[in-house]
């Protein structure tokens, strides 16, 4: 008895199957070049950022051990609200950036003005000379001004006061009340104000650069003045790299570490002790990663909110 | 809250990968791989484990950089060539952190991560840390008799934590007080006695600041004991006697406190005394600007290269009634690893680092007085001597796991106090404060 014959297999061209194939590879076809580009900065990234920084968020709910760590939920968060030193240092860090902070961006977009309407060579040569701190040791910046700031007779602001008949005046070394903060934390902020914002200087430069001319000339024509161009042209033109740079500058000021540690060790008593200032003394002095992570991420939550602020207040639609 | 133990520590695994020191390939470590805990025995199976074990060990060393780049680290070249000369077949490897925070921080990823060092120098202040974490192989075993005997009773109990001796004990450097001759001279005041009062310091820190001159310093930042000298030479203490109790604001720490609040505001003191850091004081007694300075021995090498003038004193004498000062230990420790033999050779390196051998071996290896009676330090730098004598008169730090925080509530404290911002006592009440909790108080 014979079987009867099978019926041929036959393969349907629109089953959802091949259809997702064929997707898969025309999307390959058409993108996968670019994602074998940027795949190694991805991997890297994941490896090397978002691995640690997963592992120190769940680290934030632990009391670290060496060799094993205990689970201890929200006890690290709730310790830091208690704790007086992590007052002290928020405090610190808020009175550090908001001062800071508008300083820089005003000083960076006043002599990018100035020096705008400057000969080419000699533009390129400010631009050149304010970018310098941006290129030199955050560490040596900071030796310097603990020179001039020091308390001693023979630091360059008590000699300067002296030919006056002033000071001296013992500067980062004085934890005295001051202007709602300390002597000591002034001091700090007074050398980070001094020295020029260089990134500022450059965005505000090249976005100078971007203003067309001729809305100048019309508000001339109409009898404007430097000043009144200033702030009705100059100034709202410039809203989205007054934004960009302001962020930029909120960052980097609440993680002021290196201009802290060097010139004063966070002293004296708790007087300049900040957020970042008080993660590293946490995590490489105490060896209390848990506590240190959650201090991380307290500070990470309070940029990122104030960022999205700023974003709220100084997003414009400006173009020209 | 109930609370789960959590298995390995993440982010420091996360570090160990991105640190070129971690070494790959090294066995993790357990905590039941090396030997066990005891008292002191004589040479048995541990000893011939030393004996029978060729092959390498890692030694980590603060401050060294390779190729005898600096005083100790050709000290260290000469002492790995002078051991492995006598113990052939075993290869060591030093590797350099640096002498800092994130140095320890360094170490301390390795020890978790279980790819630390065979061997490693480290101050007694940080033995309990380890201890508590179970990351140390103590010393116990390898302890011979004639180590019990000649090692000083006090300075081995130095090392012990909750009844094992974590460490080999090298060296004490004690607080002294240096005092620069040629401002003695100048002033025409004439060089204290060892015996010196506490009222006569202060009398003669007033007396020898003049133009340019301030007639005593001392760093009061963390990480250091020197400014609590003048707290303990009245009869203060950090803690009780079995670590259970702050105690430091007790009527003897007010008083040598306020001792010193006074000094500053006399103007007796450099005005960045609160801010001022350990090498800037050195510098500066150097330069001719301090009278006095509190430092340890390892100061005797750069005031000599500089060619300064100096005597040492012991601190002076207060309330406490006889000499005392303060000061850590230097020690060599050997982590737990799963070869025992591996573990009994870095012991064996461990004893010959801290003995009198290497002295003969290698001269000028210690700088600072020895922990055995076999060694005489001054024998070579005669300067050393009077830290030497201060040595049964030395308090060490409490050894708990929280010393590390414990210090770093003490010293803001104390610069609050000296540059007026507070009275001692409500300083040292604060200090407590904070203290208080973590001693479960």
């Amino acid at each position: 008895m014979s079987r009867p014959p099978a019926a041929p297999m036959t393969v349907s061209a629109n089953t959802p199957i091949t259809r997702v194939a064929r997707r898969v590879r025309r999307f390959w076809r058409d993108n996968g070049a670019g994602y074998l580009f940027v795949l190694p900065s991805l991997l890297f990234f994941l490896i090397f950022i978002f691995l640690p920084l997963g592992w120190s968020f769940l680290l934030s709910f632990q009391e670290f051990g060496f060799r094993d760590s205990t689970w201890v939920g929200l006890d690290n968060y709730l310790g830091l609200i208690r704790d007086p030193i992590f007052h002290q240092a928020a405090f610190n860090t808020v009175i550090y950036s908001v001062s800071t902070v508008a300083v820089w961006v005003l000083v960076s977009m006043v002599l990018a003005t100035l020096i705008h309407p400057l000969p080419t060579r000699l533009r390129t040569f400010f631009r050149a000379a304010y970018y310098l701190p941006a290129v030199t040791s955050a560490v040596f910046i900071a030796l310097v001004w603990k020179w001039i700031l020091n308390a001693n007779p023979w630091g360059l602001a008590n000699h300067v006061l002296s030919l006056f008949g002033a000071g001296p005046v013992s500067f980062i070394s004085d934890p005295s009340p001051f202007l709602g903060a300390n002597v000591a934390l002034w001091s700090v902020i007074l050398s980070s104000v001094l020295t020029i914002p260089a990134v500022g200087v450059v965005l505000y430069s090249a976005a100078l650069a971007g203003i067309p001319r001729d809305l100048y000339e019309a508000a001339e024509t109409e009898g404007a003045g430097a000043l009144a161009k200033f702030r009705y042209i100059t100034v709202p033109l410039l809203k989205p790299i007054t934004l960009y740079v302001t962020i930029i500058y909120t960052i980097a000021a609440f993680e002021v570490f290196e201009r802290v540690y060097v010139m004063t060790g966070g002293g004296p008593g708790y007087a300049t002790h900040t957020i970042v200032y008080l993660i590293w003394r946490t995590g490489f002095r105490f060896s209390d990663y848990g506590v240190a992570s959650a201090q991380a991420f307290l500070l990470f939550a309070v940029i990122a909110t104030i960022s999205v602020l700023q974003f709220r207040a100084l997003r414009s639609d400006v173009e020209y | 809250m109930k609370r789960r133990r959590i298995a390995a520590p993440p982010i420091i695994l996360g570090l160990a990968l991105l640190l070129p020191g971690c070494t790959p390939g090294t066995t993790p470590s357990t905590t039941s791989g090396g030997p066990g805990t005891g008292g002191p025995g004589t040479s048995g199976p541990a000893t011939s484990d030393a004996a029978a074990y060729q092959g390498p060990l890692d030694w980590w060393h603060l401050g060294y950089a390779p190729g005898g780049e600096t005083a100790t680290s050709q000290l260290v070249d000469d002492a790995v060539a002078a051991y492995e000369a006598k113990h052939p077949g075993v290869d060591i490897t030093v590797t350099g952190i640096p002498f800092s925070d994130e140095g320890l921080a360094r170490l301390d990823t390795g020890l978790a991560a279980g790819s630390g060092p065979d061997i490693f120098r480290i101050a007694s202040d940080r033995l309990p840390g380890y201890g508590a974490q179970g990351v140390l192989s103590p010393i116990d075993e390898f302890l011979t008799e004639e180590d019990t005997a000649d090692i000083l009773p006090n300075l081995l109990e130095g090392v012990e934590y909750e009844g094992d001796h974590l460490a080999w004990p090298q060296w004490v450097p004690p607080v002294g007080f240096y005092l620069n001759e040629a401002i003695f001279q100048e002033a025409g005041v004439d060089i204290p006695e060892a015996d010196w009062t506490v009222e006569e310091f202060q009398q003669l820190a007033q007396d020898l600041t003049g133009d340019d001159v301030f007639g005593f310093a001392t760093y009061m930042g963390p990480a250091s004991v020197n400014e609590l000298t003048l707290l303990y030479n009245q009869g203060a203490t950090v803690l009780n006697e079995d670590n259970t109790e702050y105690t430091l604001n007790s009527e003897a720490g007010v008083k040598g406190l306020q001792m010193m609040a006074e000094l500053f505001q006399a103007g007796a003191m450099p005005p960045d005394s609160t801010t001022i850091v350990l090498p800037d004081v050195e510098q500066g007694f150097i330069d001719g600007r301090f009278a006095m300075m509190t430092g340890g021995s390892g100061s005797i090498t750069n005031l000599k290269a500089n060619e300064v003038e100096f005597t040492i004193l012991p601190p002076p004498i207060g309330d406490a009634g006889e000499t005392v000062t303060v000061g850590g230990m230097g020690t060599y420790a050997v982590p737990q690893k799963d070869d025992p033999a591996r573990v009994a050779a870095a012991h064996e390196l461990g004893r010959y680092l801290t003995s009198a051998e290497v002295a003969e071996d290698v001269p000028g290896w210690y700088l600072a007085p020895g922990t055995r009676e076999s060694i005489t330090v001054s024998d070579t730098t005669p300067e050393m001597a009077p830290f030497e004598e201060m040595l049964p008169n030395v308090r060490f730090m409490p050894l708990i796991e929280d010393w590390a925080q414990v210090d770093s509530f003490i010293h803001p404290e104390i610069q609050l106090a000296v540059s007026g911002e507070k009275s001692a006592q409500q300083a040292l009440d604060d200090a407590g404060a904070q203290i208080s909790p973590l001693l479960g108080e």
